[in-house]
């Protein structure tokens, strides 16, 4: 027995020492092709911190606009870098980027000191961080590309860089495929209950108990004058904001992680809350499914708030919302706004970056600022005008 | 928790360093809460069905015993046999059978049943095709009157449950096992060294090779219609290693582990690309599903003493009901029978054809390993649809014009594996490892753990045979 732990424990030790000479091999000759394969954001992620005095974290919101009505391309980081010359904005941006991964990215922060590092660096800083009510909903939570992003993600951490990409090939990361997390949303749709029953300070009113009997409804409803487009845009509403957040959701979670990770390195952050297409919810649906929006948005509100960060509250920015044409995706649910939106996002957030209002003056890009309204799409408003009468909503 | 993974490793040295604190006479069961945990770690539900079915096998086996009337004997065995298969049904073919049905429509709708088309439709509980099997084995041997009916329950337990073979075999006989897990004999220092061996070798064939592998074959099956004719051939042929390789790997990753214990079990490959014939092959290849189908389907049904048509009966049966345990789909059915009309075809033409020539030799070792890599299309093809695509294109029609890529260092890897396995080890890795001069076995060790720690697949991949 003693012969045994005392060969074993030897050996493991020559592999360790063999993992060590690989590990000084590997970051010379392996790792930075491996970063740019399989991590490509992860050196944005180093410069954005390393240089941006503003670190504006988001997903494609961002950077989303219509190529075809859109005018300008400037990114809401973009604007806020035109508002704010004397500040350098470095943005990290990715499409169904998240909490989660965002909370990851701060291990890479100068101030977080990493395993083999004698002291963390000081660097006044701020973190504009995005928050998407959609993406603490459970079609957003259980993703396909979820594995993907955690992959990625695998290289956002100071710990030694073999251990990275062993960990990478023995999948330690979420790497639940695409079939277990579409199981997983289907069993979310046919079992969280959604009635709001037994909330005392919000009231929720819905015959469903629950999102899959919602969907089940849409779907059983055989009129062939609903028109399908927005049949299938009602579908996916209500897949994307038919749910009730509460401490457990892990979207909420991470956010709450990002704060104290934040305090933690003497950072400031700033959340700021992306309006949803209220329009077209409520053009669907009335107030049916808005009240679940109204709910998320409430419920963030008051824990942002006791958990003392700041907020930039654009649910109702009005831009948004005056006129459907200014989400770019007339016919799924996103956060994807034109750019007199985006400029509007980035205005709002001035104020609160900046101390001296005065600072504050309105930009005038030399190109026309507003959409195109001249070039004809394919709008939903009629056909959701159609889908209303039909259902008989107010 | 799979082999591959971080958790396994740390998971791993823990249950052996306790097993050795434990005591002597009941470190049994030590390892019958270690491969609980082991299995339920995956999910706790499908370890509270493996628990039932091991259960019902367990006891239907005692009243098998205890009666001396035929017809109640009988029908405990199939008591048996039905609910293991009507389990396996249930969970892995049930989707399959129902398809779109009014019937599938009907049962989603019902929060009630709802669950086991979601549970079918995406997810399998790990290894049950495995562990039904070697539970229908033992309740058959028993009937058959091969072994003595275990008593207890627990015992019975680790027989099904015993972590390293659960998830992807090998299948084991009770006989076997059983008179290794409860013997009190404690692993010698031999034993443990070469379980070592055969783990770092088993996770050089798996991470470093196989899974290298995936990601070309992958990138291949997402849009087979761009690829040229020599893209096609080449992803066949890298597609056959990474099945071989991926399940090669496994076993000895499942050996390895079982042997820190003491425990041997069965070798599950035997160089099956040096077979000369179909029915070599399958001597040579997944040796324990082999033997099972061969004890328990093509004997039972005639086997080979019945002449020429009920030797083709069964046979068919055999790889007709091989193909479906592979999975609930059309292209596996396909892969099966087209593996039996293969079978036949060497067993009563090509055997025929004698050439006493080492050329001739070769030819058929090749043309042995060329049917096998055609048919495995069926096997990797999601739908029929693709299949036909890729054989078209096998043939020199509906070419694109994109050349796949395939790293340096992936030949490289593959061909060490092969070369190894098929030319230089003569015994299996662990003895062979065993007698090579010190530096030459660490060389080897330093390029193994080199390759799996630098060059490893990152593809998002579990074993392949872990979905069966």
């Amino acid at each position: 027995m003693k012969t045994i732990i005392k060969n074993v424990v030897s050996r493991l030790i020559l592999v360790l020492v063999i993992l060590i000479g690989f590990n000084v091999l590997y970051k010379k000759e392996f790792y930075d092709a491996d970063v740019q394969k399989y991590s490509r954001v992860k050196s944005r992620i180093d410069s954005a911190f390393q240089y941006g005095d503003i670190v504006y974290l988001g997903e494609s919101s961002n950077t989303s606009y219509n190529p075809w009505t859109d005018t300008l391309k400037e990114s809401i980081s973009d604007f806020l870098q035109l508002y704010l010359p004397g500040k350098r904005i470095e943005a990290v941006t990715h499409e169904s980027y998240h909490p989660g991964l965002f909370r990851q990215m701060l291990n890479l922060h100068p101030n977080n000191r990493g395993l083999f590092e004698f002291m963390a660096m000081h660097q006044d800083q701020t973190i504009v961080l995005g928050v998407n009510i959609r993406t603490c909903g459970p079609t957003a939570v259980f993703s396909g590309n979820e594995a993907s992003n955690q992959q990625e993600a695998l290289f956002y951490s100071k710990r030694p860089s073999l251990l990275t990409r062993l960990f990478m090939s023995l999948k330690y990361y979420d790497h639940r495929d695409a079939l277990e997390m579409e199981r997983l949303k289907f069993q979310w749709w046919r079992s969280v209950d959604i009635s709001g029953k037994g909330m005392d300070t919000f009231r929720i009113s819905n015959k469903y108990k629950t999102a899959k009997r919602w969907i089940d409804d849409l779907a059983s409803d055989q009129r062939p004058e609903l028109p399908v487009q927005v049949k299938n845009m009602a579908d996916a509403y209500v897949k994307e904001f038919a749910f009730l957040l509460d401490d457990n959701n892990v979207r909420v979670q991470d956010l709450k992680e990002i704060v104290e990770i934040c305090n933690k390195l003497s950072v400031n952050l700033i959340f700021h809350i992306l309006p949803p297409n209220i329009h077209h919810t409520e053009g669907l649906f009335g107030n049916q499914l808005k009240q679940y929006l109204d709910y998320n948005y409430w419920f963030l509100k008051k824990r942002f708030a006791n958990w003392g960060v700041t907020v930039v509250d654009n649910y109702n920015l009005p831009e948004a919302n005056e006129k459907v044409s200014r989400f770019t995706d007339q016919w799924y649910p996103t956060e994807h706004y034109d750019a007199a939106v985006r400029k509007a996002i980035a205005k709002s957030l001035v104020p609160v970056i900046v101390e001296e209002k005065s600072q504050l003056k309105d930009i005038f890009p030399k190109r026309n600022n507003e959409p195109n309204f001249s070039i004809k799409m394919p709008y939903s408003d009629s056909l959701i005008g159609v889908w209303r009468r039909l259902k008989r909503l107010n | 928790m799979l082999f591959n993974s971080v958790e396994f490793w740390f998971f791993l040295p823990i249950v052996w360093l306790v097993y050795f604190v434990w005591p002597l006479k009941s470190r049994w069961v030590w390892l019958l809460f270690a491969s609980y945990y082991f299995y339920s770690f995956w999910k706790l539900e499908f370890a509270g069905l493996m628990l039932f079915t091991s259960f019902l096998d367990w006891f239907a086996a005692k009243q098998i015993d205890k009666s001396d009337i035929k017809w109640k004997r009988l029908s405990w065995l199939w008591i048996a046999i039905l609910s293991d298969i009507g389990m396996l049904f249930l969970f892995k073919y049930f989707n399959f059978a129902l398809g779109d049905s009014n019937l599938a429509k009907s049962m989603y709708q019902s929060q009630w049943t709802a669950w086991i088309i979601e549970l079918g439709k995406y997810t399998i509980p790990a290894g049950i095709s495995f562990y039904t099997f070697q539970s229908i084995s033992y309740v058959v041997d028993v009937y058959r009157g091969d072994e003595t009916p275990e008593k207890s329950l627990p015992k019975f337990l680790l027989y099904v449950s015993f972590f390293p073979q659960l998830v992807a075999g090998p299948i084991e006989r009770f006989g076997k096992l059983h008179s290794q897990l409860f013997t009190n004999y404690s692993p010698k220092w031999e034993d443990v060294r070469n379980g070592l061996r055969l783990l770092i070798f088993g996770l050089f064939l798996k991470v470093a090779i196989a899974d290298n592998l995936a990601g070309v074959v992958d990138e291949f099956y997402a849009n087979p219609s761009k690829y040229n004719l020599l893209s096609t051939w080449v992803s066949a042929f890298l597609f056959t290693f990474q099945v071989y390789l991926d399940f090669f790997g496994y076993s000895l990753l499942a050996q390895g582990a079982a042997l820190l214990f003491g425990i041997h079990l069965m070798d599950n490959f035997n160089k099956p690309f040096l077979a000369k014939s179909i029915p070599e092959f399958w001597h040579r290849w997944h040796i324990s599903l082999s033997t099972w189908f061969r004890d328990y389907v093509f004997i039972p049904v005639g086997g080979n003493k019945r002449g020429p048509v009920v030797l083709a009966f069964a046979v068919m049966l055999v790889f007709f009901t091989s193909g479906l345990w592979h999975g609930a789909n059309i292209t596996m059915i396909y892969f099966g029978l087209s593996q039996g009309f293969l079978y036949l075809f060497d067993r009563f033409i090509f055997k025929n054809i004698q050439i006493q020539s080492v050329v001739w030799e070769r030819f058929k070792q090749v043309k042995t390993g060329l049917f096998f890599m055609i048919t495995l299309v069926f096997f990797r093809s999601g739908t029929i649809e693709q299949a036909k695509l890729v054989y078209k294109q096998m043939l020199g029609s509906n070419l694109g014009i994109e050349n796949i890529q395939v790293g340096l260092l992936i030949w490289l890897f593959l061909i060490v594996g092969v070369v190894l396995d098929n030319n230089i080890m003569k015994e299996r890795a662990d003895s062979w490892l065993g007698k090579l001069p010190t530096y030459v076995r660490w060389s080897l060790y330093i390029f193994f753990i080199g390759s799996i720690a630098m060059f490893g697949g990152a593809v998002n991949h579990p074993f392949v045979y872990f979905q069966f």
